[in-house]
């Protein structure tokens, strides 16, 4: 019984390992944090780990003039109002995948802003801290209407 | 300490267990040399204690949001406000969404105040959609219907619409212009005070129903300098189209607790400058200082004894506002410090007054 088990277990490990996945897996490595500086050139959203879509955005550095793709969060976690232009420093994880460096964003900051994506052992802040799609987003914005 | 250690792990676990679930919880305090914002300049030191819990699914969230309101010295000002409700966020194409939320808040204070307990529905709808890369559309409808048990002529809808666009530019400059319409209705106000309440004389038909409608413009400059700095300065035009004449009641009870701060009953123009930048360590810095001209159509200077002052002139007020931040995110706690001063001068006497207040507050989510 005992082996059957672990012949089982054995064949959707090796399953998963040489089945080709849609996504090339990303990981946030701790020891692959980077900080980059630069211009917003492009906002995509893309669908990404289990069809859930992702903002992505292209960011040209400042100082290397290299073009980052750097994944923010999927889109309902993502509330922030920056558009293409932006001047934005990211901290992140740097990933290489086909060529492409690809950094998995912790934190951003814009005009004096800090957003938050992932803790600080590059945790996905989107995994267990739903509070609320909006209501504090817009309720906000209507109840300083309300009162001065 | 027993009984919060096993609420924290309890809290913790079903968060770990049922993803879809999570709970907050925070505390607010803040010490003010001037609660009730008028010439009495009473102080106190307040606690407000909050919590809220989200069933959150894909496209919507189910919520309960609640706190508590603790006064060390004007205890009969204590109150608890809860919340349940329902949100709807439904993506379109990119970054566009829609957004629904239905609401039912209920205010009840301790002791003294049950004048001022209300509940009643609230409704909000937004919209928001890019119309280039460069060009960002927001709308927002809010339909809030009070209701107060104990004083009904406090009984009002509200309307609140606006619309904003936003323009970035490559030069970090965003311009925003927003233009919006409120209408208060309040539904019947008694005619005899003092002690008078719709409810109570509405057998001699004695009511009022008024409604105060206003519009607004504003008009907002923010500059990015990098990323870690960002200056503003933000203009604001109000016009009421009509004031409170033929509202004793509401004016005379309402005295004390609720000194006309909201922005259905004044009109006039305001003034704000704001920074905010991030100094180091990814803590953010913001401080403002904003000047309101403000004017109280139908509100009428009074003397000591509540009596109106001939020749009648409405009220007008110039406040000056101040107010700096500093705030902290760690993993799961979110901190803040803040510090805010009003200098507001009155043709009133009674709202000629300074106040201080400084807030810490702390939030956890599980």
């Amino acid at each position: 019984m005992r082996k059957t088990i672990s012949g089982i277990l054995f064949v959707i490990l090796f399953l998963s390992i040489s089945l080709p996945g849609k996504d090339k897996l990303k990981y946030f490595r701790m020891d692959k944090i980077v900080n980059i500086s630069g211009k917003i050139v492009k906002i995509r959203t893309e669908e990404r780990y289990l069809k859930n879509s992702f903002i992505v955005f292209e960011v040209l550095e400042k100082k290397t003039g290299k073009v980052y793709d750097v994944e923010v969060s999927p889109l309902w976690f993502y509330k922030i109002d920056v558009v293409e232009g932006s001047f934005i420093s990211v901290k992140g994880a740097l990933n290489n995948l086909e060529d492409k460096d690809v950094i998995l964003a912790q934190s951003m900051t814009c005009s004096g802003e800090i957003f938050n994506f992932r803790d600080k052992f590059g945790f996905p802040l989107w995994r267990g801290e739903r509070h609320g799609l909006g209501k504090n987003k817009w309720k906000g914005e209507m109840r300083k209407k309300g009162n001065n | 300490m027993r009984t919060i250690f096993r609420f924290i792990l309890i809290m913790t676990s079903i968060s770990i267990i049922y993803a879809e679930i999570n709970f907050g919880a925070g505390i607010n305090s803040y010490y003010s040399d001037n609660i009730f914002l008028n010439s009495t300049a009473i102080s106190d030191y307040v606690n407000v204690f909050s919590a809220d819990i989200n069933y959150t699914a894909k496209h919507y969230n189910i919520y309960f949001d609640g706190d508590f309101s603790i006064y060390a010295e004007n205890s009969e000002f204590n109150s608890y406000r809860i919340e349940p409700g329902i949100e709807l966020l439904k993506y379109l194409k990119g970054r566009n969404y829609i957004y629904f939320n239905l609401s039912y808040p209920v205010l009840v204070y301790s002791d003294y105040y049950t004048d001022f307990n209300y509940n009643g529905p609230s409704a909000e709808f937004g919209f928001k959609y890019y119309l280039s890369s460069s060009l960002l559309f927001k709308s927002g409808y809010n339909l809030e219907i009070r209701t107060y048990p104990n004083f009904s002529s406090f009984d009002f809808s509200n309307h609140t619409f606006f619309i904003e666009l936003n323009k970035f530019f490559s030069s970090q400059t965003t311009i925003r212009l927003q233009t919006g319409f409120n209408y208060r209705f309040y539904r019947h106000i008694a005619k005899i005070f003092p002690g008078s309440d719709w409810a109570m004389d509405q057998n001699k038909g004695s009511a009022n129903s008024m409604s105060v409608p206003n519009i607004s413009g504003i008009l907002r400059i923010s500059q990015g300098i990098g990323s870690k700095f960002g200056l503003y300065a933000e203009g604001e035009l109000r016009k009421n189209f009509r004031g409170l004449d033929e509202a004793e009641t509401l004016i005379n009870n309402s005295y004390v607790i609720y000194p006309y701060n909201d922005n259905y009953l004044w009109d006039g123009r305001r003034i704000t400058f704001g920074v905010r930048f991030i100094p180091f360590a990814e803590i953010a810095v913001s401080g403002n200082i904003s000047i309101m001209d403000k004017h109280y159509p139908g509100v009428y200077v009074m003397d000591e004894e509540g009596m109106v002052v001939e020749p009648e002139t409405e009220r007008e007020d110039k406040l000056y506002l101040y107010n700096v931040s500093i705030s902290k995110k760690f993993r799961k706690l979110n901190t803040f410090l803040s510090f805010a001063f009003r200098n507001n001068s009155s043709s009133d006497f009674f709202f000629d007054y300074k106040m201080l207040t400084l807030s810490a507050g702390i939030r956890y989510y599980f």
